[in-house]
Protein backbone atom coordinates (compact mmCIF):
# COMPACT_ATOMS: atom_id res chain seq x y z
CA UNK A 1 0.00 0.00 0.00
CA UNK A 2 1.84 3.03 -1.20
CA UNK A 3 -0.85 5.68 -0.96
CA UNK A 4 0.84 8.95 -0.11
CA UNK A 5 -2.16 11.24 -0.27
CA UNK A 6 -3.94 12.09 2.98
CA UNK A 7 -7.10 10.47 1.63
CA UNK A 8 -5.55 7.12 2.49
CA UNK A 9 -7.57 7.23 5.67
CA UNK A 10 -10.79 6.58 3.82
CA UNK A 11 -9.52 3.17 2.76
CA UNK A 12 -10.36 0.40 5.18
CA UNK A 13 -7.39 0.33 7.51
CA UNK A 14 -5.50 -2.79 8.37
CA UNK A 15 -6.39 -3.96 11.82
CA UNK A 16 -3.45 -5.31 13.80
CA UNK A 17 -3.84 -8.80 15.22
CA UNK A 18 -3.30 -7.34 18.69
CA UNK A 19 -6.33 -5.10 18.29
CA UNK A 20 -8.53 -8.07 17.42
CA UNK A 21 -7.14 -9.82 20.49
CA UNK A 22 -7.79 -6.92 22.87
CA UNK A 23 -11.24 -6.35 21.40
CA UNK A 24 -11.96 -10.05 21.87
CA UNK A 25 -10.93 -9.83 25.52
CA UNK A 26 -13.19 -6.80 25.90
CA UNK A 27 -16.12 -8.67 24.37
CA UNK A 28 -15.52 -11.65 26.65
CA UNK A 29 -15.26 -9.48 29.76
CA UNK A 30 -18.44 -7.54 29.09
CA UNK A 31 -20.50 -10.50 27.93
CA UNK A 32 -19.13 -12.62 30.78
CA UNK A 33 -19.84 -9.98 33.39
CA UNK A 34 -23.37 -9.39 32.15
CA UNK A 35 -24.06 -13.13 32.04
CA UNK A 36 -22.66 -13.56 35.54
CA UNK A 37 -24.71 -10.67 36.93
CA UNK A 38 -27.92 -11.96 35.36
CA UNK A 39 -27.18 -15.46 36.63
CA UNK A 40 -26.58 -14.05 40.10
CA UNK A 41 -29.79 -12.03 39.98
CA UNK A 42 -31.82 -15.06 39.04
CA UNK A 43 -30.24 -17.75 41.20
CA UNK A 44 -28.64 -15.91 44.08
CA UNK A 45 -29.42 -17.06 47.55
CA UNK A 46 -31.86 -14.49 48.97
CA UNK A 47 -31.35 -15.67 52.53
CA UNK A 48 -30.54 -13.06 55.20
CA UNK A 49 -26.96 -12.60 56.38
CA UNK A 50 -25.80 -15.57 58.40
CA UNK A 51 -22.60 -14.67 60.16
CA UNK A 52 -20.17 -17.17 61.62
CA UNK A 53 -17.41 -15.78 63.82
CA UNK A 54 -14.27 -17.65 64.67
CA UNK A 55 -11.34 -16.63 66.83
CA UNK A 56 -8.09 -16.66 64.89
CA UNK A 57 -5.58 -16.15 67.68
CA UNK A 58 -5.04 -14.61 71.08
CA UNK A 59 -2.20 -12.19 71.63
CA UNK A 60 -0.90 -10.71 74.86
CA UNK A 61 -0.11 -7.05 74.18
CA UNK A 62 1.49 -4.50 76.39
CA UNK A 63 -1.77 -2.79 77.33
CA UNK A 64 -4.34 -5.48 76.75
CA UNK A 65 -5.09 -8.90 75.39
CA UNK A 66 -6.18 -9.10 71.79
CA UNK A 67 -8.41 -11.69 70.22
CA UNK A 68 -8.33 -11.57 66.46
CA UNK A 69 -11.48 -12.88 64.84
CA UNK A 70 -12.83 -13.58 61.41
CA UNK A 71 -16.46 -12.97 60.44
CA UNK A 72 -17.77 -15.04 57.54
CA UNK A 73 -21.12 -14.25 55.96
CA UNK A 74 -22.65 -17.56 54.94
CA UNK A 75 -26.02 -16.05 54.06
CA UNK A 76 -27.13 -14.62 50.75
CA UNK A 77 -27.51 -10.94 51.60
CA UNK A 78 -24.79 -8.51 52.67
CA UNK A 79 -24.63 -6.96 56.13
CA UNK A 80 -23.51 -3.41 56.95
CA UNK A 81 -22.34 -2.09 60.33
CA UNK A 82 -22.10 -5.58 61.65
CA UNK A 83 -21.67 -5.52 65.42
CA UNK A 84 -19.49 -8.31 66.78
CA UNK A 85 -19.37 -9.03 70.49
CA UNK A 86 -17.00 -11.21 72.46
CA UNK A 87 -17.66 -12.40 76.00
CA UNK A 88 -15.26 -13.89 78.47
CA UNK A 89 -17.08 -16.19 80.86
CA UNK A 90 -15.43 -17.42 84.00
CA UNK A 91 -16.61 -19.78 86.72
CA UNK A 92 -18.60 -16.97 88.36
CA UNK A 93 -20.32 -15.85 85.20
CA UNK A 94 -19.65 -13.05 82.71
CA UNK A 95 -16.26 -11.51 83.31
CA UNK A 96 -15.81 -9.07 80.46
CA UNK A 97 -17.22 -8.06 77.09
CA UNK A 98 -15.72 -6.31 74.09
CA UNK A 99 -17.23 -5.35 70.77
CA UNK A 100 -16.21 -4.27 67.30
CA UNK A 101 -18.12 -3.04 64.25
CA UNK A 102 -17.39 -4.26 60.75
CA UNK A 103 -18.38 -1.71 58.12
CA UNK A 104 -19.51 -4.08 55.50
CA UNK A 105 -19.64 -7.84 55.04
CA UNK A 106 -20.93 -9.02 51.67
CA UNK A 107 -22.35 -12.46 51.15
CA UNK A 108 -19.73 -15.18 50.81
CA UNK A 109 -16.96 -12.85 51.94
CA UNK A 110 -15.05 -12.64 55.17
CA UNK A 111 -13.54 -9.74 57.11
CA UNK A 112 -11.17 -9.79 60.08
CA UNK A 113 -11.18 -7.70 63.23
CA UNK A 114 -9.94 -7.66 66.80
CA UNK A 115 -11.36 -7.46 70.32
CA UNK A 116 -9.41 -6.04 73.23
CA UNK A 117 -9.78 -7.51 76.71
CA UNK A 118 -8.07 -6.36 79.86
CA UNK A 119 -8.02 -9.90 81.25
CA UNK A 120 -6.08 -12.78 79.84
CA UNK A 121 -8.66 -14.82 77.92
CA UNK A 122 -6.87 -18.06 78.79
CA UNK A 123 -8.78 -19.74 81.51
CA UNK A 124 -12.06 -18.15 80.41
CA UNK A 125 -14.68 -19.42 78.07
CA UNK A 126 -14.82 -17.19 74.99
CA UNK A 127 -18.13 -16.56 73.24
CA UNK A 128 -18.13 -14.70 69.94
CA UNK A 129 -21.32 -13.65 68.23
CA UNK A 130 -22.74 -11.19 65.74
CA UNK A 131 -25.24 -8.93 67.49
CA UNK A 132 -26.88 -7.05 64.64
CA UNK A 133 -26.46 -5.33 61.31
CA UNK A 134 -27.98 -2.74 59.02
CA UNK A 135 -29.21 -3.61 55.56
CA UNK A 136 -26.94 -1.71 53.18
CA UNK B 1 2.37 -9.07 15.57
CA UNK B 2 3.13 -10.13 12.05
CA UNK B 3 5.33 -7.11 11.56
CA UNK B 4 6.63 -7.08 8.01
CA UNK B 5 7.85 -3.60 7.29
CA UNK B 6 7.52 -2.81 3.64
CA UNK B 7 10.49 -0.51 3.75
CA UNK B 8 8.53 2.69 3.72
CA UNK B 9 9.53 4.38 6.90
CA UNK B 10 9.85 7.93 5.64
CA UNK B 11 6.62 9.94 6.02
CA UNK B 12 4.85 7.66 8.43
CA UNK B 13 1.72 9.72 8.87
CA UNK B 14 0.42 9.34 5.37
CA UNK B 15 0.50 5.56 5.02
CA UNK B 16 0.17 4.93 8.71
CA UNK B 17 -2.61 2.42 8.36
CA UNK B 18 -1.10 0.68 5.39
CA UNK B 19 1.73 -1.19 7.04
CA UNK B 20 0.96 -3.79 9.71
CA UNK B 21 4.00 -2.89 11.79
CA UNK B 22 3.16 0.78 11.91
CA UNK B 23 -0.50 0.05 12.53
CA UNK B 24 0.45 -2.28 15.37
CA UNK B 25 2.67 0.30 16.96
CA UNK B 26 0.02 2.99 16.59
CA UNK B 27 -2.44 0.64 18.25
CA UNK B 28 -0.11 0.14 21.21
CA UNK B 29 0.27 3.88 21.59
CA UNK B 30 -3.51 4.22 21.45
CA UNK B 31 -3.83 1.48 24.06
CA UNK B 32 -1.46 3.24 26.43
CA UNK B 33 -3.43 6.45 25.98
CA UNK B 34 -6.64 4.61 26.62
CA UNK B 35 -5.23 3.28 29.91
CA UNK B 36 -4.29 6.80 30.86
CA UNK B 37 -7.76 8.02 29.98
CA UNK B 38 -9.49 5.23 31.88
CA UNK B 39 -7.50 5.97 35.03
CA UNK B 40 -7.86 9.73 34.69
CA UNK B 41 -11.62 9.66 34.21
CA UNK B 42 -12.37 7.03 36.82
CA UNK B 43 -9.89 8.12 39.50
CA UNK B 44 -12.32 10.13 41.64
CA UNK B 45 -14.66 7.13 41.62
CA UNK B 46 -11.90 4.64 42.44
CA UNK B 47 -11.50 6.66 45.62
CA UNK B 48 -15.19 7.05 46.47
CA UNK B 49 -16.36 4.85 49.29
CA UNK B 50 -19.96 4.59 48.13
CA UNK B 51 -18.77 3.14 44.84
CA UNK B 52 -17.06 0.25 46.61
CA UNK B 53 -20.19 -0.88 48.37
CA UNK B 54 -22.48 -0.09 45.44
CA UNK B 55 -20.50 -2.57 43.38
CA UNK B 56 -21.82 -5.39 45.50
CA UNK B 57 -25.07 -4.03 46.90
CA UNK B 58 -26.70 -2.64 43.80
CA UNK B 59 -29.24 -4.69 41.92
CA UNK B 60 -27.35 -7.09 39.61
CA UNK B 61 -29.85 -6.73 36.78
CA UNK B 62 -29.57 -2.96 36.84
CA UNK B 63 -25.80 -3.17 36.73
CA UNK B 64 -26.01 -5.66 33.85
CA UNK B 65 -28.42 -3.37 32.01
CA UNK B 66 -26.10 -0.44 32.56
CA UNK B 67 -23.12 -2.37 31.19
CA UNK B 68 -25.17 -3.40 28.18
CA UNK B 69 -26.42 0.14 27.51
CA UNK B 70 -22.96 1.63 27.75
CA UNK B 71 -21.85 -0.51 24.82
CA UNK B 72 -23.91 1.24 22.11
CA UNK B 73 -22.93 4.50 23.77
CA UNK B 74 -19.25 3.64 23.39
CA UNK B 75 -19.83 2.72 19.76
CA UNK B 76 -21.50 6.09 19.27
CA UNK B 77 -18.65 7.80 21.05
CA UNK B 78 -16.17 6.06 18.74
CA UNK B 79 -18.17 7.45 15.86
CA UNK B 80 -18.21 11.00 17.20
CA UNK B 81 -14.91 11.24 19.05
CA UNK B 82 -13.00 8.07 18.19
CA UNK B 83 -10.42 6.28 20.22
CA UNK B 84 -8.46 5.65 17.04
CA UNK B 85 -8.86 6.88 13.56
CA UNK B 86 -11.73 4.81 12.41
CA UNK B 87 -13.63 4.65 9.24
CA UNK B 88 -16.35 2.02 9.32
CA UNK B 89 -18.85 0.38 11.63
CA UNK B 90 -16.54 -2.56 12.30
CA UNK B 91 -13.92 -0.13 13.58
CA UNK B 92 -16.35 1.61 15.89
CA UNK B 93 -17.43 -1.69 17.44
CA UNK B 94 -13.82 -2.82 17.80
CA UNK B 95 -12.91 0.47 19.46
CA UNK B 96 -15.76 0.15 21.91
CA UNK B 97 -14.69 -3.39 22.83
CA UNK B 98 -11.07 -2.32 23.24
CA UNK B 99 -12.22 0.52 25.50
CA UNK B 100 -14.11 -2.01 27.63
CA UNK B 101 -11.10 -4.32 27.84
CA UNK B 102 -8.84 -1.45 28.86
CA UNK B 103 -11.37 -0.17 31.39
CA UNK B 104 -11.79 -3.57 33.06
CA UNK B 105 -8.03 -4.02 33.28
CA UNK B 106 -7.49 -0.49 34.60
CA UNK B 107 -10.33 -0.88 37.08
CA UNK B 108 -9.09 -4.21 38.45
CA UNK B 109 -5.51 -2.97 38.64
CA UNK B 110 -6.38 0.28 40.42
CA UNK B 111 -8.79 -1.33 42.87
CA UNK B 112 -6.15 -3.93 43.75
CA UNK B 113 -3.51 -1.25 44.16
CA UNK B 114 -5.81 0.84 46.36
CA UNK B 115 -6.67 -2.24 48.46
CA UNK B 116 -10.35 -1.97 47.59
CA UNK B 117 -10.08 -5.48 46.23
CA UNK B 118 -8.34 -7.90 48.51
CA UNK B 119 -8.40 -11.30 50.09
CA UNK B 120 -11.61 -12.39 51.75
CA UNK B 121 -13.86 -11.11 48.99
CA UNK B 122 -16.27 -13.32 47.15
CA UNK B 123 -16.39 -13.50 43.36
CA UNK B 124 -19.65 -11.51 43.36
CA UNK B 125 -18.03 -8.69 45.20
CA UNK B 126 -14.97 -8.58 42.96
CA UNK B 127 -17.03 -8.76 39.76
CA UNK B 128 -19.48 -6.10 40.90
CA UNK B 129 -16.84 -3.64 42.05
CA UNK B 130 -14.65 -4.07 38.98
CA UNK B 131 -17.52 -3.90 36.49
CA UNK B 132 -19.08 -0.81 38.05
CA UNK B 133 -15.79 1.10 38.03
CA UNK B 134 -15.09 -0.04 34.49
CA UNK B 135 -18.03 2.01 33.19
CA UNK B 136 -16.56 5.50 33.74
CA UNK B 137 -13.18 4.04 32.80
CA UNK B 138 -14.46 2.90 29.44
CA UNK B 139 -15.73 6.39 28.67
CA UNK B 140 -12.32 7.74 29.66
CA UNK B 141 -10.54 5.17 27.51
CA UNK B 142 -12.69 6.13 24.57
CA UNK B 143 -12.11 9.84 25.02
CA UNK B 144 -8.39 9.45 25.64
CA UNK B 145 -7.55 9.80 22.02
CA UNK B 146 -9.38 13.02 21.54
CA UNK B 147 -8.16 14.45 24.85
CA UNK B 148 -4.67 13.09 25.38
CA UNK B 149 -3.75 12.54 21.76
CA UNK B 150 -0.92 14.58 20.33
CA UNK B 151 -2.78 15.38 17.15
CA UNK B 152 -5.56 17.31 18.84
CA UNK B 153 -4.72 20.25 16.61
CA UNK B 154 -5.64 18.77 13.29
CA UNK B 155 -9.01 17.41 14.27
CA UNK B 156 -10.47 14.96 11.87
CA UNK B 157 -12.81 16.88 9.63
CA UNK B 158 -15.04 13.87 9.34
CA UNK B 159 -15.48 13.68 13.09
CA UNK B 160 -16.06 17.38 13.28
CA UNK B 161 -18.78 17.20 10.66
CA UNK B 162 -20.49 14.23 12.33
CA UNK B 163 -20.50 16.02 15.66
CA UNK B 164 -22.00 19.18 14.34
CA UNK B 165 -25.27 17.50 13.47
CA UNK B 166 -28.23 17.99 15.78
CA UNK B 167 -28.19 14.32 16.75
CA UNK B 168 -24.46 14.48 17.37
CA UNK B 169 -24.78 17.44 19.70
CA UNK B 170 -27.55 15.80 21.69
CA UNK B 171 -25.65 12.50 21.84
CA UNK B 172 -22.56 14.18 23.26
CA UNK B 173 -24.76 16.04 25.73
CA UNK B 174 -26.17 12.72 26.96
CA UNK B 175 -22.68 11.23 27.32
CA UNK B 176 -21.46 14.27 29.24
CA UNK B 177 -24.51 14.21 31.47
CA UNK B 178 -24.17 10.49 32.14
CA UNK B 179 -20.52 10.83 33.02
CA UNK B 180 -21.06 13.71 35.44
CA UNK B 181 -24.17 12.14 36.96
CA UNK B 182 -22.26 8.90 37.43
CA UNK B 183 -19.53 10.77 39.27
CA UNK B 184 -21.86 12.48 41.70
CA UNK B 185 -24.85 10.18 42.09
CA UNK B 186 -23.20 7.49 44.25
CA UNK B 187 -22.39 9.95 47.04
CA UNK B 188 -24.63 10.52 50.03
CA UNK B 189 -24.40 14.23 49.43
CA UNK B 190 -26.94 14.24 46.62
CA UNK B 191 -29.59 12.83 48.94
CA UNK B 192 -28.50 15.18 51.70
CA UNK B 193 -28.54 18.29 49.50
CA UNK B 194 -31.99 17.38 48.20
CA UNK B 195 -33.19 17.15 51.79
CA UNK B 196 -31.57 20.40 52.89
CA UNK B 197 -32.92 22.43 50.00
CA UNK B 198 -36.11 24.38 50.31
CA UNK B 199 -38.64 24.21 47.52
CA UNK B 200 -37.59 27.63 46.23
CA UNK B 201 -33.97 26.65 45.99
CA UNK B 202 -34.95 23.63 43.95
CA UNK B 203 -37.06 25.83 41.71
CA UNK B 204 -34.14 28.22 41.26
CA UNK B 205 -31.79 25.40 40.32
CA UNK B 206 -33.68 24.71 37.09
CA UNK B 207 -33.22 28.12 35.40
CA UNK B 208 -29.66 28.32 36.73
CA UNK B 209 -28.87 24.94 35.13
CA UNK B 210 -30.46 26.08 31.87
CA UNK B 211 -28.62 29.37 31.91
CA UNK B 212 -25.23 27.75 32.46
CA UNK B 213 -25.94 25.20 29.74
CA UNK B 214 -26.87 27.92 27.33
CA UNK B 215 -23.77 29.92 28.23
CA UNK B 216 -21.72 26.91 27.19
CA UNK B 217 -23.39 26.89 23.79
CA UNK B 218 -22.03 30.38 23.28
CA UNK B 219 -18.64 29.38 24.64
CA UNK B 220 -18.51 26.68 22.00
CA UNK B 221 -19.37 29.27 19.45
CA UNK B 222 -16.54 31.52 20.62
CA UNK B 223 -14.19 28.64 20.09
CA UNK B 224 -15.21 28.98 16.48
CA UNK B 225 -16.77 25.58 16.08
CA UNK B 226 -20.46 25.93 15.64
CA UNK B 227 -21.21 29.37 14.44
CA UNK B 228 -24.91 29.96 14.52
CA UNK B 229 -26.32 29.82 11.06
CA UNK B 230 -27.50 33.31 10.12
CA UNK B 231 -31.22 33.74 10.51
CA UNK B 232 -31.53 31.41 13.50
CA UNK B 233 -32.72 33.41 16.47
CA UNK B 234 -31.09 32.85 19.87
CA UNK B 235 -34.48 31.78 21.20
CA UNK B 236 -34.76 29.05 18.65
CA UNK B 237 -31.26 27.89 19.62
CA UNK B 238 -32.28 27.94 23.26
CA UNK B 239 -35.42 25.90 22.69
CA UNK B 240 -33.96 23.60 20.09
CA UNK B 241 -30.71 22.77 21.83
CA UNK B 242 -30.54 23.85 25.46
CA UNK B 243 -34.04 22.95 26.58
CA UNK B 244 -34.03 19.63 24.75
CA UNK B 245 -30.59 18.81 26.13
CA UNK B 246 -31.73 19.69 29.66
CA UNK B 247 -34.74 17.42 29.33
CA UNK B 248 -32.40 14.62 28.26
CA UNK B 249 -30.12 15.45 31.19
CA UNK B 250 -33.00 15.02 33.65
CA UNK B 251 -33.92 11.68 32.09
CA UNK B 252 -30.31 10.53 32.34
CA UNK B 253 -30.25 11.59 36.00
CA UNK B 254 -33.43 9.72 36.73
CA UNK B 255 -31.97 6.62 35.10
CA UNK B 256 -28.72 6.90 37.04
CA UNK B 257 -30.58 7.40 40.34
CA UNK B 258 -32.70 4.35 39.60
CA UNK B 259 -29.64 2.29 38.66
CA UNK B 260 -27.87 3.13 41.91
CA UNK B 261 -31.00 2.45 43.93
CA UNK B 262 -31.16 6.07 45.05
CA UNK B 263 -34.77 6.39 43.93
CA UNK B 264 -36.02 3.62 46.20
CA UNK B 265 -38.63 4.50 48.75
CA UNK B 266 -38.80 8.15 47.73
CA UNK B 267 -42.02 10.08 47.32
CA UNK B 268 -42.39 11.76 43.95
CA UNK B 269 -41.55 15.33 45.10
CA UNK B 270 -38.34 14.14 46.79
CA UNK B 271 -37.39 12.13 43.72
CA UNK B 272 -37.96 15.18 41.54
CA UNK B 273 -35.80 17.41 43.73
CA UNK B 274 -33.06 14.77 43.80
CA UNK B 275 -33.20 14.60 40.00
CA UNK B 276 -32.92 18.37 39.68
CA UNK B 277 -30.02 18.45 42.15
CA UNK B 278 -28.18 15.74 40.23
CA UNK B 279 -29.25 17.49 37.04
CA UNK B 280 -27.15 20.52 37.94
CA UNK B 281 -23.71 18.91 37.59
CA UNK B 282 -25.05 16.67 34.82
CA UNK B 283 -26.22 19.74 32.86
CA UNK B 284 -22.76 21.24 33.12
CA UNK B 285 -21.29 17.91 32.01
CA UNK B 286 -23.66 17.83 29.06
CA UNK B 287 -22.79 21.37 28.03
CA UNK B 288 -19.07 20.96 28.56
CA UNK B 289 -18.93 17.70 26.61
CA UNK B 290 -19.50 19.61 23.42
CA UNK B 291 -16.78 22.05 24.36
CA UNK B 292 -14.20 19.46 25.36
CA UNK B 293 -14.71 16.86 22.64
Amino acid sequence: MAGSAPEVRTEPRQIPLLEWLVAGIGALLVAGTIAYLVYQALWRDQAPPDVRIVALRVLALEHSHLIEFRAVNEGGEPAAQLLVEGELIGPDGLAETAEATLDYLPSGSHRDGGLFFSRDPHGFELRLRAKGYARP
Amino acid sequence: MSGRDDGMSEPVRAEAWGSPAVAGRAFLVGLARAFGGAILFALPLFMTMEMWSLGSTMDELRLALFLALVFPMLVGLAYYAGFEESSDARDFVLNALVAYAVAFAASAAMLLLLAVLGPGMSVDEVVGKTALQAIPGSIGAMLARSQLGGEAEDEDEDEERRRDTYGGELFLAVVGALFMAFNVAPTEEIVLIAQMMTGWQAVALVPVSLLIMHAFVYAVEFRGQTALAPGISPWSEFLRLTVVAYALVLLVCLYVLWTFGRAEGLAFPELLIETVVLGFPAAIGAAAARLIL
